[in-house]
């Protein structure tokens, strides 16, 4: 099948290089301590963090560090096929995990010890690229609830079809049977957190698909930051001036 | 590599679809994002507002064609004809045609936007933001599809202010209501904007013809036919449903039983193919055999190998060969046995070498009444049941479906019948007629066309649309014409159309990309590239050896001794990757080509001639750029190869030779006129002794090969002398030289180094050519018949398959070892390209007939697209170590290598072009061959390879052909060989057959006097047999061959075996080096008789040879007098050398020189010693009296020349029996026959007083 037209099109009608329309609210949960929701194109993913919080099972209890627990699960209407998808499937597992561990590494949680750190994330619209939605959603969760982080994390996937490395893969792409590759990395630290992938693929091509998602991550954390400042602003506006 | 992450689109809309899914029979909603965008380019050169990179839309175009999606899809056929150009491609006319189409269909599609030779654009309207519309939906209903073509063809003439002519085409009319919805269209179904001449149009498809193509007719006769063969269909269409189920079966019963089976639906097919009651293959059918097909089933997780036996058209159902079919196995019962064993089966022998066999059931020849023909195929499975027999019968199935139709096109012309009734009555406008195509496979086609007084005894091309259920012969429809029948141009052509290649002239787009090289102003070697290029002009003798008349020149070879003592062996390839440039026109052109294509007197190029051969041509006294491969060898070790380099050059070639020249030369042979080289006398021995470095150096290469395993393939190749009226006169195998092998063994060196260079540099995409291990059960005959002979033929690897090959050599003699050398070739599988990192199965890319690890095709880049990609690969792999690249060079070459996607695709491609052009050309040879043998009968030599209960099958080794010999005809006589002309010649059988009987017996078959049971003939197995083949013609068809017996008294077969004969004195005691192991002394074994007629033979020839000597000696006598006495030393020097020289052109192996004589003519004893020590032919000994001991001493020698002797001495290391002094050997060899000593001495001494100067002897 052909991802890209003779002109050089996407299915969708992006270039290669470009990403998907990307929308961010933060604090759409007022109960939460904080809340996200994260579109990509049609992927729309909303994150809602409690804590940091008395830890509820007291052996999990770490006396130098946060807990951080995450559970990803998505909504039984995000796909068209009404398939029923509970939170204890494989994939999910996995998921939560990946999840977890890419945000314990962002959230300083030796400032944090005793305590407890839940995520929850809920997928609910997916077109592919769930993953990397999920994570910029949590991200931006992480930063409404006010949690020290080392540096924002950001997240984008790119694959490679009809020879071509293509960022940021809608459904239609992602079941081309290409590889898919999510990169999660600090854009400040410039340090990478999580690199994924499920195929096979020749070395050069690595380098060029992981340099474009990665790129791609950069420019996710620019509209974060710009989101965050918006956001910002918003409430700082709303708090009025400061009283001394 | 940091890649611009941008953001491109203007606005994001969402379109919401709705899928339907026939598995779990529900409906899937789909939501997509549809991204806005305006630069999106237009891709046509007129325009100067949008940003592109190469416009595609020609300037020039009378006008602009926006297709809709009916029209595309109905009448693709002509959208593909080459002169159809400047078309605008819609991406969702596209997408909704696509709907239509099967797979295949789809990539043609696409080829005709991806083309850029086909000078038209793909114009993605649907992202669009000034043509998108909320409607861009693939269910659209026709009307909305209308009004985007002529909202974007609206579009297009504002968006290029009306400097071009715009014309959309609408769907043909299907109502009156779309009419009215329409934007811009008026009553009239048309309608014109703008003024003067550029305007912008919406016709319908007809009309849009009649107005733009009504002067090309290729394009108007293609359009009606189509529309012709749709109406009909659409008309059976109606006519079937109007009918009812009922009327059907009626009809049906009217016609008998013999109507087709309804074919399953797709639906219905895959699930039964899911459970495994059906099998899904491809429909295979030998030519020989037009009713039994065979299909080796795909199935995954099946036994593939068994193939599924189906015979007879009604069990075929509609199938043609190459469709995609899907078939039920029938009950056990039911099976049956095919007449021919299955290629891939075990050997069934079996018994039913029936009656049709000799006439061909299906052949439909113009004498066969049509009916009578549809009658008889449809009748055979029955006759078929007749002859069941249970233990021979394999399974057999029967077609349910077709799941892809295979497209091509075919070679047809008019059924005789339906030509005779054209002729007697003209003035009929009857459209309807039978062509009966030239693939014996096919059945006759129905024809509907308004050309038919056109196609009298013409060959048209056909393609077949369809093969309805009541009908007994497919329907097709009327392409193009080749030429009247028996036109041997039109047979040419018929068979380029059969073999899928195309013989389009090159675009003249692409002609212009080529650079000037006319008379005022010569192409010369621009200054960037004499700067970046190492340059061989002055320091390398360059030579190139190719066929005579050959003129584009791939390869040149060079030698140049380094002061070191090393020698630099380079092989110079034409650089065409320079003047061809990737994604260039011409690129596209010379890969849709893939090869050249080599006809018996013509060829159709891979490049334009004037790069073929001219600029890229590596034509000697002139300057041309070259990709090099240089070896840096050490002769005093073995040849042993210390260095290599890779790049481009440039390379100055000084001589242009042919094979036969160059071995004339290195044999030292006298050239005849217009034979010589220029540069005189030096020159000639300098590049004898590059060649002679050249024939070392191969002749290691090629023994270190085979030590490793190479397999020494034979195929003879033919050649044909032609009449001016192109028939062919004369026929004979192609010979080969030793020049030859050394050629291509220096070829196949520089092959399988770049092979690896490319491969260690990219081990994921290099290009490679592999050879796969034959497949074990393909020796199957071959076994029986070494059995038959006694020999053990051992196949568990190259290795052991060459040394039994030789072993076979040894003992034998060399029809019977040539036949199974040729058998041993057959069996082999095909060599292919592929691309390294795809190969994972065992064999890796190793090439099993050459046994090297690494092999690929660079050295005819003129005639081979491979060896370009090859090119670019090598150089994209030198270039960190060559010489260095500006910047901007070294982004182009990053894309020297394409992409693995891109390169895979072309890689089938050129393997099936490969496999076609190769096809076409034996097809070709085979042609010319039956053509000549219509004339003139021939007998031949031949080896029966099999035996057949009625028959044998014989391998014809010169002709590389396989046939049957019947030993019984269908009556039950038996047919005797024959003894002289008159029966051969009439073709009548013997009258007195009826005596004979034939008997078989365990692997022999003999032919007893039926009364006293004497045996009389008896055949076996690899026995030598005489036949006569001659041809007969068929109109319809290709000439058909026809073998026949002869006796050995025959006088045909006399006359053979004399030429035969002949042939081999000719070529009788052949220069040392030469490469055959026959030439080996010692290791040639030879019965006695043989060897006395040798001896003769050579003796005969020294007395010529001294007798010209002679004549020589005395001319250069008389010049000597003329220049005194010292000169007439020297002169005489000189003479012995000559005598040497020319008993090495004599091919012989040894001379000796009497020094008696010599010296008694007046030179210094020790002088002539040291001349001719120094003159190291071949085997100078010296002839002397055994009272005077004196051996050769090595004196001051000329440096060249004692280089020559160094060389020698390598070289002999193998054959060097010669080598044992001399005068002793003489007398061992003479025996200790005290008479025949006698005799020789006397017959010396008679030579000696008759050429009064040298006696000569030999070894």
């Amino acid at each position: 099948m052909d991802f890209l037209s003779p002109e050089g099109l996407r299915l969708d009608g992006r270039r290669a290089l470009e990403l998907r329309q990307l929308q961010a609210e933060v604090g759409v949960v007022e109960k939460a301590d904080g809340s996200a929701t994260f579109e990509m194109g049609n992927t729309k993913v909303i994150a809602v963090v409690y804590g940091p919080r008395e830890v509820q099972n007291r052996n999990q209890q770490q006396h130098d560090q946060a807990l951080v627990r995450c559970e990803y699960s998505m909504a039984s209407f995000s796909t068209g096929d009404r398939r029923r998808r509970g939170k204890g499937d494989r994939r999910a597992t996995e998921l939560s995990l990946v999840i977890r561990q890419t945000m314990e590494a962002a959230i300083l949680t030796n400032l944090l010890p005793r305590s407890q750190i839940d995520i929850f994330v809920q997928v609910l619209q997916a077109d592919g690229g769930t993953r990397a939605c999920c994570i910029n959603a949590a991200t931006l969760a992480l930063a409404d609830a006010g949690i020290p982080m080392r540096d924002i994390i950001v997240s984008c996937a790119a694959g490679y079809l009809n020879s071509t490395p293509i960022l940021d893969l809608n459904y239609l792409e992602d079941s081309g049977g290409g590889p898919d590759l999510t990169v999660a990395l600090f854009p400040k630290l410039n340090k990478v957190s999580l690199l994924q992938m499920d195929s096979k693929i020749p070395i050069d091509v690595f380098e060029k698909v992981m340099s474009l998602a990665s790129e791609g991550a950069r420019t996710v954390a620019q509209f974060i930051k710009e989101t965050l400042m918006e956001n910002t602003t918003q409430l700082a506006l709303a708090k009025g001036p400061p009283k001394f | 590599m940091n890649q611009e992450v941008t953001t491109g689109w203007l606005g994001r809309q969402e379109v919401r679809r709705f899928k339907a899914r026939r598995r779990s029979n529900s409906i899937l909603i789909v939501v997509q994002e549809v991204y806005l965008r305006d630069d999106i380019p237009c891709g046509s050169s007129l325009c100067r507002s949008c940003v592109q990179q190469s416009p595609t839309l020609p300037a020039d175009a009378s006008h602009y064609l926006i297709l809709d999606a009916d029209s595309l899809t109905q009448f693709m056929e002509v959208w593909e004809l080459p002169q159809i150009t400047g078309v605008i491609y819609l991406s969702s006319v596209v997408k909704e045609a696509v709907n239509h189409m099967s797979q295949h269909n789809y990539r043609k599609l696409r080829s005709l936007f991806t083309d850029r030779r086909r000078q038209s654009t793909f114009f993605d309207d649907e992202h669009f933001i000034y043509t998108w519309s909320l409607n861009s939906d693939q269910t659209a209903s026709g009307a909305q599809s209308r009004k985007r073509v002529e909202a974007v063809a609206g579009w297009f003439y504002e968006h290029l202010g009306g400097s071009a002519q715009i014309v959309a085409l609408q769907p043909l009319d299907r109502g009156d209501s779309s009419a009215d919805e329409s934007v811009v269209s008026n009553q009239l179904g048309r309608l014109s904007i703008g003024d003067g001449c550029r305007t912008l149009q919406v016709l319908t498809v007809d009309t849009y013809i009649k107005e733009y193509w009504h002067h090309d007719t290729s394009v108007s006769e293609l359009f009606s036919s189509l529309v012709q063969s749709r109406a009909e269909a659409v008309e059976a269409r109606i006519v079937l449903k109007g009918a009812g189920q009922a009327d059907v079966s009626a009809r049906r019963g009217g016609k008998g039983s013999h109507g087709f089976k309804e074919h399953l639906s797709v639906d219905l097919i895959e699930a039964e193919v899911a459970d495994g009651l059906l099998r899904v293959g491809v429909f295979h059918v030998d030519k020989n055999e037009p009713l039994e097909g065979f299909i080796y089933p795909s199935n995954k997780g099946e036994a593939s190998k068994l193939a599924i036996f189906v015979p007879g058209r009604l069990l075929q159902n509609r199938a043609l060969p190459g469709d995609l079919v899907a078939v039920r196995i029938l009950e056990s019962k039911l099976w049956q046995a095919p007449k021919k064993a299955s290629q891939r089966g075990k050997k069934a022998d079996s018994k039913m070498i029936s009656e049709e066999e000799s006439k061909l059931p299906y052949l439909i020849d113009e004498e066969d009444d049509s009916s009578d023909v549809a009658e008889s195929n449809l009748k055979v499975p029955d006759s078929v049941q007749d002859r069941l027999v249970t233990e021979e019968a394999v399974p057999t199935g029967e077609v349910v479906g077709i799941l892809q139709r295979v497209q091509r096109d075919y070679v047809a012309c008019l059924a005789q019948e339906d030509e005779d009734y054209l002729s007697q009555s003209l003035s009929s406008r009857r459209e309807n007629f039978l062509c009966v195509p030239m693939d014996r496979r096919i059945p006759m086609v129905r024809l509907n066309t308004r050309f038919t007084e056109r196609l009298v005894g013409q060959r048209f091309v056909i393609r077949i649309d369809r093969w309805d259920q009541d009908s007994r012969v497919p329907s097709g429809h009327f392409v193009r014409l080749l030429g009247p029948i028996g036109d041997l141009d039109t047979e040419i052509m018929a068979l380029m159309v059969e073999n899928g290649i195309s013989d389009t002239p090159f675009s003249t787009a692409s002609l212009q990309e080529l650079p000037e090289d006319t008379a005022e102003n010569p192409w010369t070697i621009p200054e960037k590239e004499l700067s970046c290029r190492r340059d061989f002009r002055l320091t390398h003798r360059t030579c190139s050896i190719d066929p005579p008349e050959s003129k584009d020149v791939d390869d040149a070879l060079s030698v140049r001794r380094l002061p070191n003592g090393f020698l630099e062996i380079g092989v110079h390839i034409a650089d065409v990757s320079y003047f061809v440039r990737q994604g260039s026109l011409l690129d596209l052109e010379a890969r849709a080509r893939g090869t050249t294509v080599y006809m018996v007197g013509k060829s159709w190029h891979m490049l334009p001639s004037i790069l073929s051969e001219n600029l890229c041509s590596l034509k000697c006294g002139v300057d041309r750029l070259a990709v090099s491969v240089v070896w840096t060898v050490d002769p005093e070790n073995d040849f042993e190869i210390l260095d290599v380099w890779f790049g481009r050059s440039i390379v100055h070639s000084a001589h242009q030779l042919f094979y036969a020249q160059a071995q004339a030369i290195v044999d030292g042979e006298i050239l005849p006129p217009g034979w010589e080289v220029s540069g005189g006398k030096e020159e000639l021995t300098a590049l004898e002794s590059d060649l002679l470095i050249l024939a070392s150096f191969s002749q290691i290469r090629r023994d270190l090969r085979k030590a490793n395993g190479a397999v020494e393939l034979s195929s003879s190749e033919l050649r044909f002398e032609t009449a001016a009226n192109k028939e062919p006169i004369s026929v004979d195998a192609k010979q080969q030289l030793p020049m030859n092998w050394i050629v291509a063994e220096l070829m196949i060196l520089a092959n399988s180094y770049v092979g690896t260079k490319i491969y260690r540099s990219f081990p994921s995409t290099a290009l490679l050519r592999r050879h796969q291990p034959p497949r074990l059960d393909s020796f199957g005959l071959l076994l029986e018949c070494c059995a038959a002979r006694g020999f053990t033929l051992d196949t568990s690897s190259n290795k052991a398959l060459a040394d039994s090959l030789d072993r076979m050599r040894d003992s034998n003699d060399p029809v019977v070892e040539n036949a199974f050398r040729a058998l041993v070739t057959r069996a082999m599988s095909e060599a292919e390209y592929c691309i390294a990192g795809e190969q994972s199965d065992s064999s890796g890319v190793y090439h099993y007939g050459l046994a090297l690890e690494f092999y690929t095709h660079f050295t005819s880049p003129i005639r081979r697209y491979a060896d370009i990609l090859v090119h670019r690969m090598l150089l994209a792999a030198c270039q960190d170590n060559s010489v260095p690249t500006e910047a901007t060079d070294k982004s182009s070459t990053v894309h020297l290598v394409p992409a693995s996607q891109e390169l895979h695709e072309v890689v089938e491609h050129l393997n099936e072009r490969h496999r076609s052009s190769k096809r076409a050309q034996k097809e070709c040879d085979e042609i010319y061959l039956l053509m000549f043998l219509q004339k003139h009968a021939r007998a031949e030599h031949a080896v029966i390879i099999r035996i057949l209960p009625k028959g044998v099958i014989v391998f014809v080794p010169k002709y590389d052909l396989r046939v049957r010999v019947y030993l019984e005809d269908k009556k039950g006589n038996i047919i005797l060989p024959a003894e002289d002309d008159s029966d051969v010649d009439t073709g009548e059988i013997l009258g007195q057959a009826s005596d004979h009987v034939l008997v078989k017996e365990h692997g022999s078959l003999k032919i007893n006097l039926s009364r006293s049971g004497e045996t009389k003939y008896v055949y076996k197995l690899m026995d030598s047999v005489w036949v006569q083949l001659r041809a007969d013609g068929s109109r319809a068809h290709a000439p058909k061959l026809r073998v026949r017996q002869l006796g050995p008294a025959h006088p045909a077969a006399r006359a053979s075996m004399l030429e035969n004969a002949r042939r081999e004195h000719r070529g009788l005691a052949p220069p040392v080096y030469s490469l055959s192991r026959h030439n080996i002394p010692g290791k040639h074994k030879r019965g006695k008789g043989d060897k006395k007629q040798i001896v003769q033979d050579k003796k005969l020839s020294v007395e010529k040879i001294v007798k010209e000597f002679a004549v020589e000696q005395a001319r250069s006598k008389e010049d000597g007098d003329l220049k005194g006495s010292d000169s007439l030393k020297r002169k005489e020097v000189a003479s012995v050398y000559e005598v040497t020289e020319v008993f090495k052109r004599r091919k012989v192996a040894s001379v000796y020189l009497d020094m008696e004589c010599i010296c008694s003519s007046g030179q210094q004893q020790d002088e002539v010693v040291g001349l001719v020590g120094s003159v190291d032919s071949v085997d100078v000994g010296l002839w002397m009296p055994l009272s005077i001991g004196m051996s050769v001493s090595e004196r001051v020698l000329e440096p060249e020349l004692w280089f020559l002797k160094r060389l020698r001495i390598v070289w002999q290391k193998k054959l060097d029996r010669a080598a044992r002094i001399r005068a002793t050997v003489i007398w061992s060899t003479l025996g200790n026959n005290s008479s025949e000593l006698v005799q020789r001495a006397e017959k010396e001494e008679e030579l000696r007083r008759g050429a009064n100067v040298l006696s000569l002897w030999l070894q």
